[in-house]
Order: C-alpha cells, then sequence, then structure tokens
C-alpha cells in the first residue's frame, strides 16, 4: 500500500467514523435522572436558651441580572427576576424561622449591620426546572461565616399538585440554605460566642443612635471583625432608651413582614403557574438548541470528510464520501429546522414570562413604593430620635444649651422708669 | 431629607416629619410630631441655635437643669414611641386589610394555583387563595406575620411588643381640655398624663404649657 493509498484509507474511515457518530447520536440523548426526592429542613435536636438564638435578617436577593450566562437571556425576564428576589428572599426567611432554631427572621431591605446575623444572596438561575442562588451568611461581628452557590434541579412532578404538598419546588434548595447556616453554627459557636454576637448587634445598633456614647464599646480587630471592648452598665439609661428604640424598629420591620408576605402571596399562584408552564418549554428548548447545535457540527464534519474523500480512486470510498456528504447535508437542514423550532419554543416562554410580569410587575412597583415610603417615614423619625438621645447626651454630660448661652448673655432690658 | 411641612405620602397615621432640628422656626408646624425635641418650640422664645429645643428655660422662667432637661426630653422620647407604634399598627391594619382584600378578590376571579381544587371544580386549588386570609389572620393576632417576638431591654426576649395600659395622671387644673391641641401638645399632654414621676409630670405640664403659650397668658 502506497502513501496516496494510505491516505485515502485514512480519509475513508474519518468519512465513516463521522458517519457512525451520526447515527450514534441520533440513537442516544442525554439524561438528566430528577427525583422529587427533597432534602428536610433539620431542626435543633437540643434546646437551645432563648438568649442565645440569634435573630437573622435575610437581604432582599439581588437579581443577579448581570451574570446571567449568555445562553440563559432570552429565558430571564427582567421583571420575573425581580420579583423572585422578594419571593425567593421570603422563602428562604420562613424556612429559617420554621426551623426553630433561630430568634425572629425578617426579610429586611435596609442595613444588615445591626442584625445578629445577615444572610444576603444573589439569583444566578431560575427557571422553573433549575435555581441557583448564591448565599453569603454574615454574623454581627463582621466575620464571614460562608459563600456557597446552591443549585437544585426539579422534575417535573414538583409542579404536580398532588405532590407538592404546599410546598415550593424548590422548597429542597432553601431547606439546604437553612441547614447549612444551622451547621456552622452548630459547629463554631459555643453560648458565649452567641451572646458576644448578640451584644455587638445590640451595641452596635445602640451605636447608631448615639455614635457619641457607644463608639467606645466597639472595637475593630486584626481581622476586621467587631469586638467588645467592654460593656456599658446594665442599667445604662441610655442603652435602654436605645432599646426601647430598638423595639420600634421591629414593629417597623414586622410591618415589612407584612408587606412581603401579602406580595409573596399575591404572586405565588401566577408565578406558580408560570414556571411550571415554562418547565417544559424550557426543557424542551434547551434539547432543540443542543440538538440543533450538534447536527450542525456533525453535518459540517461529515461535508468536510465526505468532499476530502471524493478524492479517492477508491470507489467503495467514493460511494462512502457521497453518502458522507448527502448525510452532513441533511444534518444541517435538520439543524435549521431544530434552531427554527427553538425560536418557536422561545416565544412560547416569552409569551408565558410577559404575561406574568404584566401580573406581577404592578403589584412590585406597589411593594416598592410601599417599602420606600414607610422606610423614609421610619428614617425621619429616626432622626428626630438621634437627635434627642444627642441632646440628651448633651444635658448628662454637662453641655450647656447654646440657648441658655444666647439668653444669658443678651442684655437685660433696662428698666424703663 | 425633605424638611418640615409636608411628611412623606401615604402614611396616614404619622404627621408630616418635622423640619431639621435647629432649623429656625420651621419646626412647629401641625405636621410636625417631635418638632419640639429641637429647632423653634412655637412660642418665638428661641432661635434656631437651641440643642435642647427650647428646654433651656423651663415654665418659670428660670433656666432648667440638666436633669430639667433630661427629664423633658426623655418625656418628648416617651410621647414619641406612642405616635410610632400608632403609625405602624396602622400600616399593620392596612396590610391586613389588603390581604383580606386580595384574598376575596383572588378567590373571585378564580385565579390562583392551578386548578385542581377539590370543591366543585372551582378554579384555584390548593395554595395561592385561601392561605392569603388564613395567614394573615393569624398575622393580625399580633407578631411579624407569624414571626413572632423580639427582644426586650436587650438579650432577653419578652415577646411582642404591646402598648400597655399605662395609668393616667389627671391634669393640673390650668390644663384646658385640649381640643384644639396640634400634634406635639398632644404629644406632650400624652405624656404628660401617663409619667408617674410628679416631678417629670410637672415638667411635662410646663412644657406643655411653655408650647401653647398657656405660660404667657
Amino acid at each position: 500500500m502506497n502513501a496516496r493509498q494510505g491516505n485515502v484509507v485514512k480519509t475513508s474511515l474519518l468519512t465513516m467514523s463521522a458517519l457512525a457518530l451520526i447515527l450514534a447520536s441520533s440513537a442516544c440523548s442525554t439524561q438528566t435522572v430528577k427525583t422529587t426526592t427533597l432534602t428536610p429542613i433539620v431542626t435543633e435536636q437540643v434546646s437551645v436558651a432563648e438568649d442565645e438564638l440569634l435573630d437573622v435578617g435575610i437581604a432582599v436577593f439581588l437579581p443577579g441580572l448581570d451574570d446571567i450566562p449568555k445562553n440563559r437571556e432570552e429565558l430571564t425576564f427582567s421583571d420575573v427576576r425581580m420579583a423572585e428576589t422578594q419571593f425567593v428572599s421570603y422563602q428562604i426567611a420562613q424556612t429559617l424561622q420554621n426551623s426553630g432554631s433561630w430568634g425572629v427572621v425578617r426579610v429586611n431591605p435596609n442595613d444588615l449591620s445591626a442584625s445578629d446575623l445577615a444572610v444576603r444572596g444573589s439569583i444566578l438561575q431560575s427557571d422553573g426546572e433549575t435555581m441557583v442562588v448564591k448565599v453569603s451568611v454574615t454574623d454581627a461581628t463582621g466575620k464571614l461565616w460562608y459563600e456557597k452557590e446552591y443549585e437544585e434541579v426539579v422534575s417535573k412532578y414538583s409542579y404536580d399538585p398532588r405532590l407538592r404538598r404546599n410546598e415550593d419546588p424548590f422548597q429542597g434548595l432553601y431547606n439546604r440554605v437553612a441547614n447549612d447556616i444551622l451547621a456552622y453554627r452548630q459547629k463554631n459557636f459555643d453560648r458565649n460566642e452567641l451572646l458576644t454576637i448578640r451584644t455587638v448587634s445590640r451595641l452596635q445598633f445602640a451605636k447608631s443612635f448615639a455614635p457619641q456614647v457607644f463608639d467606645q464599646y466597639l472595637t475593630t480587630g486584626r481581622e476586621g471583625t467587631l469586638q467588645l471592648a467592654r460593656l456599658p452598665a446594665a442599667d445604662d439609661p441610655m442603652l435602654r432608651r436605645i432599646d426601647n428604640i430598638r423595639e420600634r424598629d421591629y414593629l417597623y420591620i414586622d410591618a415589612l413582614q407584612d408587606y412581603y408576605g401579602n406580595y409573596v402571596r399575591q404572586m405565588e399562584g401566577p408565578y406558580t403557574n408560570f414556571r411550571r408552564e415554562s418547565y417544559e418549554e424550557v426543557i424542551k428548548y434547551d434539547r432543540l438548541r443542543a440538538a440543533a447545535t450538534r447536527n450542525m457540527v456533525l453535518g459540517v464534519a461529515a461535508i468536510v470528510g465526505g468532499l476530502v474523500a471524493t478524492q479517492s480512486n477508491s470507489s467503495a470510498v467514493q460511494y462512502s464520501a457521497y453518502g458522507g456528504l448527502f448525510g452532513g447535508g441533511y444534518l444541517i437542514k435538520d439543524a435549521f429546522g431544530k434552531r427554527d423550532e427553538a425560536q418557536l419554543q422561545l416565544e412560547t416562554l416569552a409569551e408565558l414570562g410577559n404575561s406574568l410580569e404584566s401580573e406581577i410587575a404592578p403589584q412590585t412597583i406597589e411593594l416598592d413604593e410601599k417599602v420606600v415610603t414607610l422606610t423614609g417615614t421610619v428614617q425621619e423619625q429616626y432622626s428626630q430620635w438621634r437627635e434627642i438621645l444627642a441632646d440628651i447626651y448633651t444635658a448628662e454630660t454637662g453641655g450647656a444649651p447654646a440657648v441658655t448661652t444666647t439668653i444669658d448673655t443678651t442684655p437685660a432690658p433696662t428698666p424703663q422708669n | 431629607m425633605p424638611s418640615a411641612g409636608g411628611g412623606l405620602p401615604g402614611m396616614p397615621g404619622l404627621p408630616g416629619m418635622p423640619g431639621s432640628p435647629g432649623s429656625t422656626g420651621t419646626g412647629s408646624g401641625s405636621g410636625d410630631i417631635l418638632a419640639g425635641s429641637a429647632g423653634s418650640n412655637g412660642n418665638g422664645t428661641l432661635d434656631g441655635n437651641d440643642p435642647f429645643g427650647g428646654l433651656g428655660r423651663n415654665g418659670n422662667g428660670s433656666v432648667m437643669t440638666a436633669a430639667e432637661r433630661r427629664a423633658v426630653l426623655d418625656g418628648r422620647l416617651e410621647a414619641s414611641y406612642g405616635t410610632f407604634d400608632g403609625m405602624i399598627i396602622g400600616e399593620r391594619q392596612r396590610s391586613v386589610a389588603d390581604a383580606n382584600a386580595a384574598g376575596s378578590s383572588v378567590m373571585g376571579t378564580g385565579a390562583g394555583e392551578n386548578g385542581e381544587g377539590e370543591a366543585g371544580g372551582q378554579e384555584g386549588g390548593e395554595g395561592a387563595f385561601g392561605e392569603g386570609a388564613t395567614v394573615m389572620a393569624s398575622a393580625n393576632t399580633g407578631g411579624s406575620g407569624g414571626n413572632g417576638t423580639m427582644p426586650d431591654g436587650g438579650l432577653v426576649r419578652d415577646g411582642e411588643y404591646s402598648n400597655q395600659n399605662k395609668p393616667t395622671f389627671a391634669p393640673p387644673g390650668d390644663i384646658p381640655s385640649g381640643d384644639d391641641d396640634d400634634v406635639v401638645a398632644r404629644q406632650l399632654r400624652e405624656a404628660a398624663l401617663h409619667e408617674p414621676d410628679a416631678e417629670l409630670r410637672e415638667k411635662l405640664w410646663d412644657e406643655y404649657r411653655q408650647y401653647t403659650g398657656l405660660s404667657t397668658q
């Protein structure tokens, strides 16, 4: 066998391999096994002293719209994603609360620095089939507990109302988040450390209202975390005042929970419908896109191989080359067809998304307005309280009120006889 | 931050926000809840440089001691708590009403979860509605949408905050009915009526007299 004959054989083998690949690819498909198995929530096994229970603030999750992969952009609807930020945050808060392992758990759109524990996160993917969220947990001292991505892929049975048992299809993900936070706390903190966290958060809050008084009690350690420098007296009147204010802060956050609760309950029905309906569409779309890409690649490869093989002197190789050309052409045509089908799927999904968006966008706007208005009102009140506390501090430290000085230095009117 | 006057919209129950502390003569409008805490006290005797907001002198015209000033400021804090609590409670009641209305609306239209309800084929099934009214009803019983407690005075959780029914102490004879009190005067009156400390109570009444102009009559 000379060199040319060898090349021809190689080429014909390549062509045959491509054809075999084509046949093989049409015979098998990727399968994702999914179950409706739900990660159960872990609850505290031993009784925890009430003063060790950390209150948890859940920040409204970030929508992650800037981090959406290129191939998911068309499947993401910004208004839906914004609604999901409230929805997911609220669901995680409810899950943590229901675990019984924490103090009060609240969704809080504001600064969480005075929370015992702050949970922040962003939604990286949510399309009905898959949810990916990134979560970070930080305590009041500023210590980062951990940062982690959670992914959950649900089966279509997760949307079957007979199997859902009133739970969100992604409840397993929320449970995993709650379980991890609890596990971290159990593993890393003893009673004294938990009490320290609670004291720091209390002083952080106090400092935000009366920094002139409470700045001295907290220092920043080498690692950048807050540490207790010393403690105020148990009956410190200023701390008592601020504790009263903190109760009001809780009331305010409770009012926000009502907003979020109402919002989530209103959106839950249409949102679940959307996820269930889009579930199948997303899977079909992904399959069509994958098949279109695969067939296009194989089709091009088969044609290139076939073109080379047509140069062969062997009639057998030439026949197979023509087969490759024919098969490649068919695959490319099929790829275009699948791409068109995928586009139709996308349009169906867009209709679903637009429908949900038009339904929940007004509610989202209303929620935002309520939160902003109430927060603005409360912050104005807080400013007033800060002023009063500053005045009290001045009075307590012997500072003379400016007006007294002003009045006292004003010459008294000369009595007119 | 908005200054005096208008307050933020949509917040019935909480009057408009006061002007910045120390802003001469703007803090005592009828929309203020704490105007007396700083700035003018409404009687025109003080200027905007007063950090104690009109607490330089007591009702007798003599200079207040630090303890007196502190007592009056504490009274103002106490009074503002009541207003704040009232605003929040009002807001939460409105949320409950909204939830109930939304629940009724959803049920009426048959929207909601997925139409596999067991009762007579009405759309909706489990989930979205029904739940609304039920859950909010529980939220109305107090607590944060079921979230419950809050620390009281530090690390001890004593349960939900509640407006306690404090005893009321009769006002001095020269105090009128107060029917035409504005918000600040009403706060001062409320604080004085519920102040158990006789000395502080008298300070609050002095402050009330001064604010309403009684002391100059």
